[in-house]
């Protein structure tokens, strides 16, 4: 930091003793200044204090969760997601759905399927984002995840890059983009699966995070 | 004016916004401990620090002289000396260990900081003297120290010039520059890039996720890599020094012709590249998803 700030005005010369104990001294002396990063500089300090007292599980709850996809585009109410920390950029979430509907068919076609999906994330960036002194807390980083789940007996398995992003203090956005396989298990009894082609997924979500 | 006159007299008033940016005045309140230990073979120095630039010095001497400066930067001067009470510094001797600890505690009822805080820990201690450093959002720096040596830092930059003895060093987001280090070293590196010159000795190294150095390599007697996601670049004056056994999975291996030896493929995805008389220092760098560079200048 040395090298950005510049001492501009002569050092206020307040040097006082003002304690000693056994062979220590104590002094304090003031000065002022010009610093070019100063704002900068407490905005990080101010991110690493959060992190450090940052939550490391995640509660979010979507009131709308979009899936998009060729021919099977589809809207979740709700979507409920419970996310905790493994590892300060590694963690494993769960989510559960509600109804589900297909999106033109919204709110009048709606078929209760509720759905199971766990799965694992990596966020790739936020010690950059930290560093930068950007918001890291609720998982504020992009990711690479992996779910897989269940929802009207069709098994999904999902492969993603993502972004979540905190929205204000209760709020949250996360959007991911990936391929899935919507596979059925033939025979449970020997355990025989049925992989589907991949297709493309884009997943949006946003809602109240806590 | 001329139009030539016009576009010069825009171009310097264009430039006054560049030159004038984001400058603003700053308080700085500095509260400076000073602490002298007389030493005793045995004694054990343990620094447990954050937000802390930390500069370490071997010394003949045979004491322990250590200067804190806990700092305080604010718009204000009020806020500046108000906050300067965040920082938690205790120094103290219990038997033979020495016990440096610096912490900054946002107090419950403060929403968040309005002033910068650090601290600058300049410490001189005798060279053989065992010295524990833990280090959080700061940078640390060892200078001619031997006998042994642990570091541990999170989100900080470390820099070692003529370390030698028994090191032990792990680095978690940061750089890590060596220049001369010697004995016996193990590096245990997470997104941490290194720059390892002049080193000799014993060393073992893991990283992940941050690419490595080894330049003008010294009298090394033996260099064990086992890298994850990161390249290998060892760049040196002479080439017939070691035996080498080399291996990058999912990398390339990239060998100067004049070795006049090329690498083999062992099984799919895994280059192998060995070379050197038996009885030449070793020098064994497994990469997993990197690749293996020699530059022989």
């Amino acid at each position: 930091m040395k090298k950005n700030v510049l001492v501009i005005a002569g050092m206020l010369s307040v040097c006082l003793v003002y304690g000693q104990r056994d062979d220590t001294v104590v002094t304090k002396s003031m000065e002022e200044i010009t610093s070019d990063n100063f704002q900068d500089q407490l905005k990080k300090d101010n991110q690493v204090e959060e992190i450090k007292n940052r939550k490391q599980r995640l509660i979010k709850i979507s009131p709308i969760y979009l899936v998009l996809a060729a021919d099977r585009t589809k809207a979740i109410v709700p979507a409920i997601s419970y996310e905790r920390q493994i590892k300060p950029d590694l963690t494993w979430i769960l989510t559960a759905y509600g109804p589900a509907s297909h999106v033109h068919d919204l709110f009048d076609d709606l078929e209760f399927l509720p759905g199971l999906a766990g799965g694992v994330r990596y966020y790739y960036n936020i010690n950059d984002r930290l560093m930068k002194g950007k918001a890291v807390d609720k998982f504020s980083a992009n990711y690479f995840g992996a779910m897989i789940g269940f929802q009207n007996e069709i098994g999904l398995l999902n492969l993603m890059w993502g972004m979540q992003r905190k929205l204000g203090s209760s709020f949250y956005i996360d959007w991911n983009a990936g391929f899935q396989n919507d596979f059925s298990v033939l025979d449970p009894g020997s355990g025989s699966i049925l992989f589907n082609n991949y297709y493309i997924v884009i997943g949006l979500q946003t809602g109240l995070a806590f | 004016m001329t139009g030539y006159r016009y576009i010069v007299v825009f171009f310097l008033l264009s430039m006054f916004p560049c030159i004038s940016y984001a400058q603003e005045t700053v308080q700085v309140i500095t509260g400076t401990y000073n602490r002298t230990f007389r030493y005793s073979t045995g004694d054990i120095i343990k620094i447990n620090a954050e937000k802390a630039r930390i500069t370490i010095t071997g010394s003949e001497k045979e004491e322990i002289i250590v200067t804190t400066k806990l700092i305080s930067k604010a718009r204000t001067v009020e806020i500046a000396k108000s906050e300067l009470s965040y920082h938690q510094y205790t120094i103290e001797k219990n038997k033979d260990v020495i016990d440096i600890e610096n912490r900054i505690v946002l107090p419950k009822h403060v929403k968040e900081f309005q002033s910068v805080l650090f601290v600058e820990i300049q410490i001189s201690i005798p060279t053989e003297m065992e010295l524990q450093v833990s280090n959080n959002y700061g940078n640390t720096k060892i200078e001619n120290k031997n006998g042994k040596t642990h570091v541990n830092s999170g989100f900080g930059d470390i820099f070692l010039v003529n370390v030698g003895g028994e090191l032990k060093l792990k680095s978690y987001y940061g750089d890590l520059k060596t220049d001369g280090l010697a004995g016996h070293s193990v590096l245990d590196l997470v997104l941490t890039p290194a720059e390892i010159s002049g080193a000799s000795g014993f060393i073992n190294l893991k990283s992940s996720l941050g690419d490595i150095v080894i330049d003008n390599p010294g009298r090394l007697r033996a260099l064990n890599i086992e890298s994850s996601k990161s390249d290998v670049t060892m760049v040196y004056g002479r080439e017939q020094e070691f035996r080498y056994f080399l291996q990058a999975d999912f990398g390339e291996l990239v060998i100067p012709q004049s070795f006049g030896v090329a690498p083999r493929d062992e099984i799919t995805n895994r280059l192998i590249w060995t070379y050197g008389d038996p009885d030449k220092p070793e020098i064994n760098i497994k990469a997993n998803f990197g690749n293996i560079i020699l530059n022989v200048e």
